[in-house]
């Protein structure tokens, strides 16, 4: 059962709860880094990285830092590690580095990595934060690198680089610039919310609070009405139930 | 919000874990800094290498210091050798940045050991005209040398781009080869000859005075000519140039006194250009009559006089319907006095050595002087040493303001907590023999040394200064008030510099708990604040 309960976390941000195509956070980096598969490759893994990092310190720290600045705390954990990453790469892979630009510092205030410590973190014990974010970072990676390869392929005839001899006096360049990528990126997710589980893909609601990092500082006030439990929001309050029967059990 | 509510745990626990949280990360991301800050710099460095390959390829190393006279487009140069064992160098590439038609151009030249150009590489620019073909013409310049270079084609169409850039390349062959474009100083002629010059400073101050030149190198615009009058003081000789007619508006030859007083002024010229505005020039008179206005000025009476700050509403001498040639005549006078002033600061009467020499009979032959003379703010303090674990000496000089001449100097031993220990009457020669006092007696002066020894600054303060408009009894000389005072101020300024001292030393170790109290207290006071507004604001919302 925890097994599988476990493994139903990582695999959650993946599809059914995909944070680019379904819980449309994150969309800056994924608009403007999904230009070249190899840009998207960096983007995601560099994400992730972060994105667990900041998950398991922030869970290791959710029964310490005080409801008043948690906020602050949060970002400064999440800054902390996006400058370390910056700094490794900058070192070690300055190619990579000088491809992602500014678009890596602007990893500290991705709706996904804050969001996410919000709404599962600071709830949760570590590993189970450390699967969530390994789940939405990997999620977050899938997501970027299919838009990649549309966007490179067929706009610009190539793969991570590698010229698709065919392919190369057919293209579609605006494809690889702005317009193009809102196109595939509404494409994309038009395409999941019709394929994917429909346990998890719902449309989403307006005005919903889900994905929303002040959530619970605002208390639902604005939106009280509007919100509807929808089947993504269920299965956070699942659980918390369960989290809490463990706690029970001495867990 | 109650004060009391403050240091309550649950108000103080957030700051304490936010503040923690921040040391944390600061702390990892200083160590991660450490281990890749050396990487990173090298990366960077190959950046830059890799885009000067391109221009040359081979061993390339940066040269620090780019020589004199290299041209100002030059940003940067670098030696390429064959490999990083290789000696011989094989060229230099140099990176400049030119002035094109609608911005900077950005370029990189590689220049072979024989003068020729290897390779032109434009690496920035915005002139957006997008001839074709020019993306090419920097292809022109391969295999140029120094002379051939003014005569490749400039691109028509795009003149102004393609005449920068051939600049450029010029630049970078006459700075790679060290044919540096330095022009030789101009010589500057001045509307009299140094002979000339000197005749007219002698009949200021006496045939035979010996006049040593010392005209600064630079900083001085009108001041041409300075000389050091032996005993006497200095001689300034001023030119200023008429900025409408280009011809000498003003010359003027200033006797400055030793202590830095305007004793005598010589109007060599003055021809106002303000004529020129329509005004009737002033009379003889009335320059003549400002000119009188000038002797007898130091630089402080001379700035209150005749100096008018920007946007200041003061009421300054001047000369009526020549106000601008006033002001640039005020101007040369005030350069004047600033040389004169730091000239008369470091003069001393006595040799070093000598200074030296009496101090150590002050303070014991034995005892090892290190000068610690301040740079700044000292007028009567011309030496300062200090003995190790003796204290200090202090070496005053009073330039009589009524002679220019020494009045009093003083050899002052204070220990290390700024104490008076023992006073050496060096020179005393009171100028209030000028008022027709009857100078005092030897016993009268050397009790009056004898009352200072032992004294703090405070004490001294208390029995020998008296404040403007006080009415207190301090001590002094009987008929020598003017000497008496202006040596109390000098010992009154050694103190002051010999406090600061005695006092670092005992604040030094107490600054770091100054700055940690400052900081407590800060946090003290801005986080509950910032508590309390963030808890306003919730408890708005909740409602």
């Amino acid at each position: 059962m925890k097994k599988q309960k476990k493994l139903s976390i990582l695999l959650r941000g993946l599809i059914a709860e995909n944070p680019v195509l379904v819980l449309v956070l994150g969309t800056c980096p994924t608009l403007a880094q999904t230009g070249s598969v190899i840009a998207a490759l960096s983007m995601g893994i560099a994400a992730t990285v972060v994105l667990v990092c900041s998950n398991v310190v922030i869970s290791a720290l959710r029964k310490i830092i005080p409801d008043t600045v948690r906020i602050p705390c949060y970002i400064v954990v999440i800054a902390g590690f996006v400058t370390i990453v910056q700094l490794l790469m900058h070192a070690y892979l300055p190619d990579l580095y000088e491809m992602m630009g500014v678009y890596l510092a602007l990893i500290v205030v991705n709706c996904i990595i804050l969001g996410r410590a919000e709404m599962f973190a600071r709830k949760n014990n570590v590993i189970d934060s450390a699967l969530d974010g390994l789940g939405m970072g990997l999620g977050f990676l899938l997501a970027l690198v299919a838009m990649a390869t549309i966007r490179e392929v067929l706009g610009a005839g190539s793969f991570a680089g590698i010229k698709i001899p065919f392919l190369q006096d057919y293209t579609l360049p605006i494809l690889t610039m702005a317009p193009g990528g809102f196109l595939v990126f509404g494409i994309l997710i038009a395409v999941i919310n019709k394929i994917g589980p429909k346990k998890g893909a719902q449309k989403r609601k307006e005005f919903s609070c889900e994905g929303c990092p002040s959530a619970a500082l605002c208390g639902k006030v604005s939106c009280a009405e509007n919100v509807e439990l929808t089947e993504i929001t269920k299965p956070e309050i699942v659980t918390n139930k369960e989290e809490k029967e463990g706690e029970a059990n001495g867990n | 919000m109650n004060m009391k509510n403050i240091f309550k745990k649950e108000n103080l626990k957030p700051v304490i874990v936010l503040l923690a949280i921040c040391v944390v990360v600061a702390a990892l991301l200083g160590a991660v800094n450490l281990l890749t800050e050396e990487r990173i710099e090298d990366n960077e460095q190959q950046k830059v290498f890799e885009s000067l390959k391109e221009a040359m390829d081979g061993h390339i190393t940066p040269i620090k210091n780019l020589p004199d006279g290299t041209p100002k487009s030059v940003t940067g140069m670098y030696e390429v050798r064959e490999n990083a064992s290789s000696d011989t160098l094989k060229g230099k590439i140099v990176t400049l940045v030119v002035k094109g038609y609608a911005g900077d151009i950005s370029m990189t030249v590689g220049v072979k050991a024989d003068g020729t150009v290897s390779k032109v590489v434009i690496t920035s620019q915005s002139e957006s005209h997008g001839k074709a073909g020019m993306a090419s013409y920097p292809d022109k310049f391969k295999g140029v040398g120094a002379d051939e270079v003014g005569s490749v084609e400039l691109f028509t169409g795009a003149t102004v781009s393609s005449t920068a850039i051939r600049g450029g390349v010029a630049d970078a062959i006459a700075a790679a080869t060290g044919a540096g474009s330095s022009e030789p100083e101009e010589e500057e002629t001045l509307p009299k000859t140094d002979a000339e010059i000197i005749a007219l400073s002698k009949t200021l101050i006496g045939a035979d005075i010996a006049l040593t030149d010392i005209t600064p190198e630079e900083g001085n615009t009108y001041l041409k000519r300075l000389y050091k009058a032996d005993g006497k003081g200095y001689i300034a000789y001023l030119l200023v140039i008429s900025p409408e007619y280009g011809t000498p508006e003003t010359e003027t030859l200033i006797h400055f006194d030793n202590s830095g007083k305007i004793v005598a002024v010589n109007k060599l010229t003055w021809k106002t250009s303000d004529a020129i505005y329509g005004y009737e020039p002033p009379t003889e008179e009335t320059v003549n009559a400002f000119y009188d206005k000038l002797a007898g000025n130091t630089s402080a009476s001379f700035a209150e006089k005749f100096v008018k700050a920007e946007g200041e509403d003061k009421e300054v001498e001047h000369v009526s319907n020549a106000t601008n040639t006033t002001n640039r005549l005020v101007a040369s006078i005030s350069e004047a006095f600033t040389f004169v002033d730091e000239l008369v600061r470091l003069d001393m009467p006595r040799e070093e050595s000598e200074v030296i020499e009496l101090s150590k009979a002050l303070v014991g032959e034995g005892a090892t002087l290190t000068d610690i003379t301040p740079k700044s703010g000292n007028t009567y303090l011309k030496r300062l040493y200090k003995a190790g674990e003796e204290g200090f000496v202090a070496y005053l000089v009073v330039i009589s303001p009524n002679y220019g001449t020494p009045e009093t100097e003083t050899l002052i031993h204070f220990d290390n907590s700024g104490k008076i220990v023992s006073v050496n009457k060096l020179t005393w020669k009171t100028s209030d023999a000028i008022y027709g006092y009857e100078p005092p007696t030897e016993e009268t002066v050397k009790a009056f040394y004898d009352k200072l020894a032992g004294n703090t600054s405070k004490s001294f303060s208390e029995k020998f200064i008296k404040a403007e408009g006080e009415d207190k009894e301090v001590e002094h000389v009987a008929n020598a008030t003017n000497t008496t005072n202006r040596l109390v101020a000098s010992i009154a300024e050694a103190f002051d510099f010999v406090d600061g001292l005695t006092q670092t030393a005992e604040q030094g170790g107490s600054n770091g708990a100054r700055i940690v109290g400052i900081i407590i207290l800060s946090l003290g006071i801005l986080c509950p604040v910032g508590l309390a507004v963030f808890k306003k604001i919730r408890g708005r919302k909740e409602n």
